[in-house]
Protein backbone atom coordinates (compact mmCIF):
# COMPACT_ATOMS: atom_id res chain seq x y z
CA UNK A 1 0.00 0.00 0.00
CA UNK A 2 1.49 3.32 -1.08
CA UNK A 3 0.41 5.14 2.06
CA UNK A 4 1.98 2.55 4.34
CA UNK A 5 5.16 2.58 2.35
CA UNK A 6 5.31 6.38 2.50
CA UNK A 7 4.68 6.28 6.22
CA UNK A 8 7.40 3.68 6.77
CA UNK A 9 9.85 5.71 4.76
CA UNK A 10 9.02 8.77 6.80
CA UNK A 11 9.52 6.90 10.08
CA UNK A 12 12.80 5.45 8.85
CA UNK A 13 14.10 8.78 7.62
CA UNK A 14 12.88 11.21 10.25
CA UNK A 15 11.94 9.48 13.47
CA UNK A 16 15.39 9.59 15.05
CA UNK A 17 15.49 13.35 14.54
CA UNK A 18 12.04 13.51 16.07
CA UNK A 19 13.21 11.50 19.06
CA UNK A 20 16.09 13.92 19.55
CA UNK A 21 13.65 16.82 19.59
CA UNK A 22 11.35 14.94 21.92
CA UNK A 23 14.26 14.29 24.23
CA UNK A 24 15.05 17.97 24.41
CA UNK A 25 11.40 18.66 25.21
CA UNK A 26 10.93 15.92 27.80
CA UNK A 27 14.50 15.47 29.06
CA UNK A 28 13.80 11.77 29.41
CA UNK A 29 14.71 9.11 26.85
CA UNK A 30 11.75 6.83 27.60
CA UNK A 31 9.22 9.60 27.52
CA UNK A 32 10.77 10.93 24.31
CA UNK A 33 10.38 7.57 22.61
CA UNK A 34 6.80 7.26 23.88
CA UNK A 35 5.98 10.78 22.75
CA UNK A 36 7.28 10.17 19.23
CA UNK A 37 5.52 6.83 18.90
CA UNK A 38 2.26 8.34 20.12
CA UNK A 39 2.59 11.19 17.64
CA UNK A 40 3.47 8.84 14.77
CA UNK A 41 0.52 6.60 15.55
CA UNK A 42 -1.79 9.58 15.49
CA UNK A 43 -0.21 10.75 12.25
CA UNK A 44 -0.84 7.38 10.64
CA UNK A 45 -4.58 7.75 11.05
CA UNK A 46 -4.47 11.21 9.51
CA UNK A 47 -1.85 10.38 6.89
CA UNK A 48 -4.03 10.99 3.83
CA UNK A 49 -4.99 14.45 5.11
CA UNK A 50 -1.51 15.61 6.08
CA UNK A 51 0.43 17.88 3.76
CA UNK A 52 3.59 18.08 5.82
CA UNK A 53 4.00 14.98 8.00
CA UNK A 54 7.01 16.24 9.92
CA UNK A 55 5.33 19.49 10.87
CA UNK A 56 2.22 17.57 11.87
CA UNK A 57 4.12 15.11 14.04
CA UNK A 58 6.28 17.81 15.60
CA UNK A 59 3.21 19.82 16.42
CA UNK A 60 1.61 16.85 18.16
CA UNK A 61 4.83 16.27 20.06
CA UNK A 62 5.17 19.84 21.18
CA UNK A 63 1.57 20.12 22.29
CA UNK A 64 1.60 16.83 24.16
CA UNK A 65 5.10 16.97 25.58
CA UNK A 66 3.92 17.56 29.11
CA UNK A 67 1.64 15.35 31.08
CA UNK A 68 -0.98 17.96 30.65
CA UNK A 69 -4.00 16.04 31.66
CA UNK A 70 -2.70 14.91 34.97
CA UNK A 71 -5.64 14.96 37.31
CA UNK A 72 -3.51 16.05 40.20
CA UNK A 73 -6.41 16.33 42.52
CA UNK A 74 -7.16 12.64 42.34
CA UNK A 75 -5.37 10.59 44.91
CA UNK A 76 -2.64 13.17 45.10
CA UNK A 77 -0.27 12.23 47.87
CA UNK A 78 2.64 14.21 49.23
CA UNK A 79 5.97 13.21 47.81
CA UNK A 80 9.04 12.41 49.83
CA UNK A 81 11.25 13.74 47.09
CA UNK A 82 13.44 16.64 48.10
CA UNK A 83 13.06 19.96 46.30
CA UNK A 84 14.91 20.46 43.06
CA UNK A 85 18.64 20.25 43.44
CA UNK A 86 20.41 23.43 44.25
CA UNK A 87 23.70 24.28 42.73
CA UNK A 88 26.73 22.68 44.30
CA UNK A 89 28.67 25.51 45.83
CA UNK A 90 31.97 23.77 45.21
CA UNK A 91 32.37 25.44 41.85
CA UNK A 92 34.58 22.74 40.33
CA UNK A 93 34.00 21.23 36.90
CA UNK A 94 32.35 24.49 35.98
CA UNK A 95 31.45 23.71 32.40
CA UNK A 96 29.81 20.35 33.05
CA UNK A 97 27.98 21.76 36.06
CA UNK A 98 26.82 24.73 34.06
CA UNK A 99 25.44 22.48 31.36
CA UNK A 100 23.63 20.34 33.90
CA UNK A 101 22.31 23.42 35.68
CA UNK A 102 21.01 24.89 32.45
CA UNK A 103 19.44 21.57 31.54
CA UNK A 104 17.76 21.40 34.95
CA UNK A 105 16.59 24.99 34.70
CA UNK A 106 15.10 24.44 31.24
CA UNK A 107 13.27 21.42 32.63
CA UNK A 108 11.64 23.69 35.18
CA UNK A 109 10.26 26.11 32.60
CA UNK A 110 6.53 25.98 31.89
CA UNK A 111 5.83 23.58 29.05
CA UNK A 112 5.16 26.20 26.40
CA UNK A 113 8.18 28.29 27.29
CA UNK A 114 10.35 25.19 27.32
CA UNK A 115 9.06 24.30 23.86
CA UNK A 116 9.88 27.77 22.57
CA UNK A 117 13.40 27.60 24.02
CA UNK A 118 14.02 24.15 22.57
CA UNK A 119 12.72 25.04 19.13
CA UNK A 120 14.33 28.48 18.90
CA UNK A 121 17.71 27.85 20.47
CA UNK A 122 18.42 24.15 20.81
CA UNK A 123 17.01 23.34 17.37
CA UNK A 124 17.91 26.73 15.93
CA UNK A 125 14.52 27.30 14.30
CA UNK A 126 13.31 30.68 13.14
CA UNK A 127 10.60 32.54 15.01
CA UNK A 128 8.21 31.92 12.13
CA UNK A 129 8.97 28.22 12.05
CA UNK A 130 8.58 28.00 15.83
CA UNK A 131 5.26 29.85 15.69
CA UNK A 132 3.97 27.47 13.03
CA UNK A 133 4.95 24.42 15.04
CA UNK A 134 3.37 25.77 18.19
CA UNK A 135 0.28 27.07 16.43
CA UNK A 136 0.71 30.58 17.75
CA UNK A 137 1.79 34.00 16.50
CA UNK A 138 5.38 35.16 16.07
CA UNK A 139 4.62 37.75 18.74
CA UNK A 140 3.76 35.00 21.18
CA UNK A 141 7.02 33.21 20.38
CA UNK A 142 8.95 36.41 21.06
CA UNK A 143 7.18 37.09 24.34
CA UNK A 144 7.49 33.47 25.50
CA UNK A 145 11.20 33.50 24.63
CA UNK A 146 11.73 36.68 26.62
CA UNK A 147 9.83 35.28 29.59
CA UNK A 148 11.72 31.99 29.42
CA UNK A 149 15.11 33.66 29.32
CA UNK A 150 14.12 35.95 32.18
CA UNK A 151 13.04 32.92 34.21
CA UNK A 152 16.28 31.10 33.44
CA UNK A 153 18.27 34.09 34.66
CA UNK A 154 16.42 33.93 37.97
CA UNK A 155 16.51 30.15 38.35
CA UNK A 156 18.13 28.99 41.58
CA UNK A 157 20.12 26.39 39.66
CA UNK A 158 21.79 29.16 37.73
CA UNK A 159 22.12 31.70 40.50
CA UNK A 160 25.66 32.63 41.48
CA UNK A 161 27.00 30.29 44.15
CA UNK A 162 27.99 33.26 46.29
CA UNK A 163 28.02 37.00 46.08
CA UNK A 164 31.62 36.93 44.96
CA UNK A 165 32.06 38.43 41.60
CA UNK A 166 28.69 40.10 41.51
CA UNK A 167 28.63 43.62 40.21
CA UNK A 168 27.68 46.16 42.80
CA UNK B 1 22.29 34.95 29.39
CA UNK B 2 20.82 34.88 25.93
CA UNK B 3 19.54 32.13 23.69
CA UNK B 4 22.96 31.55 22.15
CA UNK B 5 24.19 30.35 25.55
CA UNK B 6 21.79 27.42 25.36
CA UNK B 7 22.67 25.98 21.96
CA UNK B 8 25.34 23.60 23.19
CA UNK B 9 22.70 21.67 25.13
CA UNK B 10 21.35 20.29 21.86
CA UNK B 11 24.43 18.02 21.76
CA UNK B 12 22.85 15.95 24.53
CA UNK B 13 20.28 14.57 22.13
CA UNK B 14 22.97 13.22 19.80
CA UNK B 15 24.01 10.63 22.35
CA UNK B 16 20.69 8.77 22.02
CA UNK B 17 20.85 5.32 20.55
CA UNK B 18 19.28 5.03 17.11
CA UNK B 19 16.49 2.49 17.45
CA UNK B 20 14.60 3.36 14.28
CA UNK B 21 13.95 -0.25 13.15
CA UNK B 22 12.49 -1.23 16.55
CA UNK B 23 10.52 2.01 16.60
CA UNK B 24 8.90 1.24 13.26
CA UNK B 25 7.79 -2.14 14.60
CA UNK B 26 6.52 -0.57 17.83
CA UNK B 27 4.56 2.09 15.98
CA UNK B 28 2.87 -0.53 13.80
CA UNK B 29 1.96 -2.48 16.93
CA UNK B 30 0.37 0.66 18.32
CA UNK B 31 -1.49 1.26 15.08
CA UNK B 32 -2.78 -2.32 15.10
CA UNK B 33 -3.86 -2.02 18.74
CA UNK B 34 -5.62 1.24 17.98
CA UNK B 35 -7.43 -0.39 15.07
CA UNK B 36 -8.48 -3.32 17.23
CA UNK B 37 -9.90 -0.94 19.80
CA UNK B 38 -11.80 0.95 17.14
CA UNK B 39 -13.10 -2.31 15.73
CA UNK B 40 -14.08 -3.51 19.19
CA UNK B 41 -15.98 -0.29 19.78
CA UNK B 42 -17.77 -0.62 16.46
CA UNK B 43 -18.55 -4.28 17.09
CA UNK B 44 -19.85 -3.50 20.56
CA UNK B 45 -22.13 -0.86 19.07
CA UNK B 46 -23.40 -3.28 16.47
CA UNK B 47 -23.88 -5.95 19.13
CA UNK B 48 -25.92 -3.59 21.28
CA UNK B 49 -28.09 -2.65 18.31
CA UNK B 50 -28.62 -6.33 17.43
CA UNK B 51 -29.48 -7.23 21.02
CA UNK B 52 -31.97 -4.38 21.23
CA UNK B 53 -33.50 -5.41 17.91
CA UNK B 54 -33.69 -9.05 18.96
CA UNK B 55 -35.31 -8.15 22.25
CA UNK B 56 -37.76 -5.91 20.47
CA UNK B 57 -38.69 -8.70 18.09
CA UNK B 58 -38.99 -11.18 20.94
CA UNK B 59 -41.23 -8.88 22.92
CA UNK B 60 -43.34 -8.09 19.89
CA UNK B 61 -43.71 -11.79 19.13
CA UNK B 62 -44.58 -12.90 22.64
CA UNK B 63 -46.47 -9.81 23.59
CA UNK B 64 -45.02 -10.01 27.05
CA UNK B 65 -42.77 -7.72 29.01
CA UNK B 66 -41.01 -10.36 31.02
CA UNK B 67 -37.64 -9.83 32.58
CA UNK B 68 -34.63 -9.80 30.34
CA UNK B 69 -32.87 -13.10 30.84
CA UNK B 70 -29.57 -12.95 32.64
CA UNK B 71 -26.59 -13.04 30.33
CA UNK B 72 -24.21 -15.95 30.53
CA UNK B 73 -22.27 -15.80 33.79
CA UNK B 74 -18.78 -14.38 33.66
CA UNK B 75 -16.29 -17.24 33.71
CA UNK B 76 -14.45 -17.51 36.99
CA UNK B 77 -11.25 -19.37 37.62
CA UNK B 78 -11.56 -22.87 38.95
CA UNK B 79 -11.11 -23.25 42.71
CA UNK B 80 -7.50 -23.38 43.87
CA UNK B 81 -6.20 -22.07 40.55
CA UNK B 82 -4.01 -18.95 40.53
CA UNK B 83 -5.98 -15.79 39.88
CA UNK B 84 -5.86 -14.57 36.31
CA UNK B 85 -5.05 -10.96 35.56
CA UNK B 86 -8.03 -9.15 34.05
CA UNK B 87 -7.65 -8.47 30.35
CA UNK B 88 -7.46 -5.02 28.82
CA UNK B 89 -11.00 -3.93 28.08
CA UNK B 90 -12.61 -5.75 31.01
CA UNK B 91 -15.62 -3.84 32.34
CA UNK B 92 -16.47 -3.59 36.03
CA UNK B 93 -19.60 -2.75 37.97
CA UNK B 94 -17.82 -0.88 40.74
CA UNK B 95 -20.41 0.99 42.82
CA UNK B 96 -20.21 4.63 41.72
CA UNK B 97 -19.44 5.94 45.19
CA UNK B 98 -16.52 3.51 45.52
CA UNK B 99 -15.09 4.60 42.18
CA UNK B 100 -14.50 8.06 43.61
CA UNK B 101 -13.60 6.95 47.12
CA UNK B 102 -9.85 7.57 47.46
CA UNK B 103 -9.64 4.93 50.18
CA UNK B 104 -11.18 2.17 48.10
CA UNK B 105 -8.30 0.14 46.72
CA UNK B 106 -9.05 -3.55 47.20
CA UNK B 107 -11.89 -4.08 44.80
CA UNK B 108 -14.11 -7.11 44.69
CA UNK B 109 -16.60 -5.66 42.23
CA UNK B 110 -18.09 -7.87 39.55
CA UNK B 111 -16.66 -8.15 36.08
CA UNK B 112 -19.52 -7.57 33.66
CA UNK B 113 -19.97 -7.71 29.96
CA UNK B 114 -19.27 -4.25 28.54
CA UNK B 115 -22.75 -4.33 27.02
CA UNK B 116 -24.07 -4.15 30.56
CA UNK B 117 -23.96 -1.04 32.71
CA UNK B 118 -20.51 -0.58 34.13
CA UNK B 119 -18.59 2.21 35.81
CA UNK B 120 -14.98 1.40 34.98
CA UNK B 121 -13.07 -0.36 32.23
CA UNK B 122 -9.55 -1.69 32.49
CA UNK B 123 -7.04 -0.02 30.20
CA UNK B 124 -3.93 -1.66 31.63
CA UNK B 125 -2.84 -3.96 34.43
CA UNK B 126 0.50 -3.35 36.17
CA UNK B 127 2.24 -6.14 38.04
CA UNK B 128 3.24 -5.30 41.61
CA UNK B 129 6.00 -6.69 43.79
CA UNK B 130 3.54 -6.72 46.67
CA UNK B 131 -0.24 -6.38 46.39
CA UNK B 132 -0.31 -3.46 48.79
CA UNK B 133 -1.67 0.04 48.57
CA UNK B 134 1.82 1.41 49.15
CA UNK B 135 3.31 -0.53 46.25
CA UNK B 136 0.36 0.37 44.05
CA UNK B 137 0.76 4.05 44.87
CA UNK B 138 4.40 3.87 43.89
CA UNK B 139 3.64 2.20 40.58
CA UNK B 140 0.52 3.83 39.20
CA UNK B 141 2.09 6.89 37.63
CA UNK B 142 1.94 5.35 34.15
CA UNK B 143 -1.78 4.59 34.57
CA UNK B 144 -2.79 8.00 33.39
CA UNK B 145 -0.92 7.61 30.11
CA UNK B 146 -2.30 4.13 29.52
CA UNK B 147 -5.86 5.25 30.16
CA UNK B 148 -5.40 8.41 28.12
CA UNK B 149 -4.24 6.41 25.13
CA UNK B 150 -6.92 3.80 25.69
CA UNK B 151 -9.76 6.30 25.56
CA UNK B 152 -8.03 8.22 22.76
CA UNK B 153 -7.94 11.63 24.42
CA UNK B 154 -5.33 13.89 22.89
CA UNK B 155 -4.61 17.54 22.35
CA UNK B 156 -7.35 17.71 19.75
CA UNK B 157 -9.89 15.22 20.98
CA UNK B 158 -10.87 15.87 24.57
CA UNK B 159 -13.87 14.41 26.31
CA UNK B 160 -14.54 14.25 30.05
CA UNK B 161 -12.56 11.30 31.34
CA UNK B 162 -10.58 10.20 34.31
CA UNK B 163 -8.83 7.18 35.69
CA UNK B 164 -8.76 5.17 38.84
CA UNK B 165 -6.56 2.36 40.12
CA UNK B 166 -7.68 -0.74 41.98
CA UNK B 167 -6.00 -3.73 43.58
CA UNK B 168 -7.56 -7.18 43.08
CA UNK B 169 -10.15 -8.51 45.54
CA UNK B 170 -8.92 -9.70 48.93
CA UNK B 171 -9.68 -13.27 47.90
CA UNK B 172 -7.54 -12.93 44.79
CA UNK B 173 -4.75 -11.32 46.80
CA UNK B 174 -4.90 -14.21 49.26
CA UNK B 175 -4.56 -16.55 46.29
CA UNK B 176 -1.45 -14.77 45.05
CA UNK B 177 -2.75 -11.95 42.82
CA UNK B 178 -0.34 -9.02 42.71
CA UNK B 179 -1.36 -6.37 40.26
CA UNK B 180 -3.09 -3.03 40.02
CA UNK B 181 -5.73 -2.17 37.44
CA UNK B 182 -5.66 1.16 35.62
CA UNK B 183 -9.32 1.78 34.83
CA UNK B 184 -11.06 4.33 32.65
CA UNK B 185 -13.86 6.33 34.27
CA UNK B 186 -16.34 8.80 32.82
CA UNK B 187 -16.92 11.41 35.53
CA UNK B 188 -20.32 12.94 36.22
CA UNK B 189 -18.94 16.28 37.37
CA UNK B 190 -16.01 18.50 36.51
CA UNK B 191 -14.22 17.63 39.72
CA UNK B 192 -14.93 13.94 39.41
CA UNK B 193 -17.42 13.69 42.22
CA UNK B 194 -19.17 10.74 40.59
CA UNK B 195 -18.82 8.11 37.90
CA UNK B 196 -21.22 7.48 35.04
CA UNK B 197 -22.56 3.99 34.54
CA UNK B 198 -22.28 3.44 30.81
CA UNK B 199 -22.62 0.64 28.30
CA UNK B 200 -20.24 -0.19 25.50
CA UNK B 201 -16.47 -0.04 25.39
CA UNK B 202 -14.65 3.23 26.02
CA UNK B 203 -11.68 2.14 23.90
CA UNK B 204 -10.78 4.86 21.43
CA UNK B 205 -14.08 6.55 22.06
CA UNK B 206 -12.61 10.06 22.15
CA UNK B 207 -11.95 9.77 18.41
CA UNK B 208 -15.65 9.75 17.70
CA UNK B 209 -17.53 10.15 20.97
CA UNK B 210 -21.23 9.54 21.23
CA UNK B 211 -23.26 12.49 22.44
CA UNK B 212 -23.62 11.09 25.94
CA UNK B 213 -19.84 11.22 26.48
CA UNK B 214 -19.40 14.82 25.32
CA UNK B 215 -18.92 17.59 27.86
CA UNK B 216 -21.73 20.09 28.36
CA UNK B 217 -22.58 22.39 31.28
CA UNK B 218 -25.36 24.73 32.18
CA UNK B 219 -23.09 26.54 34.61
CA UNK B 220 -19.39 26.73 34.04
CA UNK B 221 -17.34 25.34 36.91
CA UNK B 222 -15.21 27.97 38.53
CA UNK B 223 -12.36 27.53 40.91
CA UNK B 224 -14.91 27.45 43.72
CA UNK B 225 -17.77 25.33 42.55
CA UNK B 226 -17.88 21.92 41.00
CA UNK B 227 -20.56 21.44 38.35
CA UNK B 228 -22.25 18.38 36.93
CA UNK B 229 -22.03 17.62 33.24
CA UNK B 230 -25.46 17.88 31.66
CA UNK B 231 -26.72 15.77 28.75
CA UNK B 232 -25.60 17.33 25.48
CA UNK B 233 -28.64 15.92 23.71
CA UNK B 234 -30.75 18.46 25.58
CA UNK B 235 -30.34 22.23 25.26
CA UNK B 236 -27.33 23.37 27.28
CA UNK B 237 -25.40 26.57 27.83
CA UNK B 238 -21.75 25.49 27.47
CA UNK B 239 -20.45 22.84 25.09
CA UNK B 240 -16.92 21.45 24.96
CA UNK B 241 -15.02 22.28 21.80
CA UNK B 242 -12.92 19.13 22.18
CA UNK B 243 -9.64 20.75 23.20
CA UNK B 244 -7.90 20.57 26.57
CA UNK B 245 -5.96 23.43 28.11
CA UNK B 246 -3.19 23.56 30.65
CA UNK B 247 -0.60 25.76 32.28
CA UNK B 248 2.27 24.09 34.08
CA UNK B 249 5.37 24.91 36.03
CA UNK B 250 3.39 27.25 38.26
CA UNK B 251 4.42 28.47 41.68
CA UNK B 252 0.95 29.83 42.43
CA UNK B 253 -2.55 29.44 41.06
CA UNK B 254 -2.81 31.72 38.03
CA UNK B 255 -4.60 35.04 38.10
CA UNK B 256 -7.86 35.48 36.22
CA UNK B 257 -5.97 37.41 33.60
CA UNK B 258 -3.38 34.62 33.19
CA UNK B 259 -6.17 32.08 32.80
CA UNK B 260 -7.83 34.28 30.19
CA UNK B 261 -4.58 34.64 28.28
CA UNK B 262 -4.06 30.87 28.31
CA UNK B 263 -7.65 30.37 27.20
CA UNK B 264 -7.14 32.73 24.27
CA UNK B 265 -3.82 31.16 23.28
CA UNK B 266 -4.94 27.55 23.57
CA UNK B 267 -8.67 27.55 22.81
CA UNK B 268 -9.12 30.13 20.07
CA UNK B 269 -6.79 28.55 17.48
CA UNK B 270 -8.54 25.21 17.82
CA UNK B 271 -12.22 26.15 17.70
CA UNK B 272 -14.06 23.84 15.30
CA UNK B 273 -16.10 25.40 12.51
CA UNK B 274 -19.41 24.69 14.21
CA UNK B 275 -18.47 27.01 17.07
CA UNK B 276 -16.98 29.80 14.96
CA UNK B 277 -18.33 33.19 15.95
CA UNK B 278 -19.38 32.01 19.40
CA UNK B 279 -17.89 33.07 22.70
CA UNK B 280 -15.12 30.77 23.94
CA UNK B 281 -14.04 30.16 27.48
CA UNK B 282 -12.33 27.45 29.48
CA UNK B 283 -13.12 25.54 32.63
CA UNK B 284 -10.04 25.13 34.81
CA UNK B 285 -9.03 22.80 37.61
CA UNK B 286 -9.93 24.38 40.94
CA UNK B 287 -7.64 26.37 43.16
CA UNK B 288 -8.22 23.88 45.97
CA UNK B 289 -6.42 21.18 43.99
CA UNK B 290 -3.41 23.26 43.07
CA UNK B 291 -0.01 22.44 44.49
CA UNK B 292 3.00 24.71 43.97
CA UNK B 293 5.12 23.49 41.11
CA UNK B 294 2.05 21.89 39.58
CA UNK B 295 -0.32 22.59 36.75
CA UNK B 296 -3.78 23.85 36.18
CA UNK B 297 -5.74 21.93 33.62
CA UNK B 298 -8.85 22.70 31.74
CA UNK B 299 -10.97 22.31 28.68
CA UNK B 300 -12.34 24.76 26.12
CA UNK B 301 -16.05 25.47 25.95
CA UNK B 302 -18.19 27.44 23.49
CA UNK B 303 -21.30 29.40 24.47
CA UNK B 304 -23.62 32.12 23.26
CA UNK B 305 -22.48 35.43 24.68
CA UNK B 306 -26.01 36.09 25.99
CA UNK B 307 -25.90 32.65 27.66
CA UNK B 308 -28.92 31.54 25.67
CA UNK B 309 -29.08 27.74 25.36
CA UNK B 310 -27.27 25.92 22.61
CA UNK B 311 -29.31 23.36 20.69
CA UNK B 312 -29.09 19.68 21.53
CA UNK B 313 -25.91 18.25 20.09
Amino acid sequence: MAEESEFNEFVAARSQALVRSAYLLTQDEGRAEDLVQTALTKAWFAWSRIDDPEAYVRRIMVTTSASWWRRRWIRESPTDEPPAQLRDSGGSEATADEGQDLWTAIGRLPRRQRAVVVLRYLEDRTETDTAQLLGCSVGTVKSQCAKALAKLRLDTALAPASDEGSVS
Amino acid sequence: MNGEDLKFLAERSWTLEDRTPERLVDVHHRIAAHRRRRAATALATVAVVLVVLALGIALATTGTTGDIPDPAPTPTPAPNSAPIKPAEGTCWAVPAKLVVDPDHWVDDSDQVSCDQKHTTQTAAVLVLDEPTIEDAQRRIDPCEGYVLRYVGVSQDSWIPWSWVAFLPSQEEIDDGASWVRCDLVFPTTWEYAGAHATTGSGAGIADNPPTDRWGCFNTLPTDKTDQPYVPCDNPHVYEATGTPTFIDGLTAYPSVSDLETATDEQCLPTVPDKFQGMAITAAWSPRSTFTPGGSVLGACFAYNSDRSPLPAR
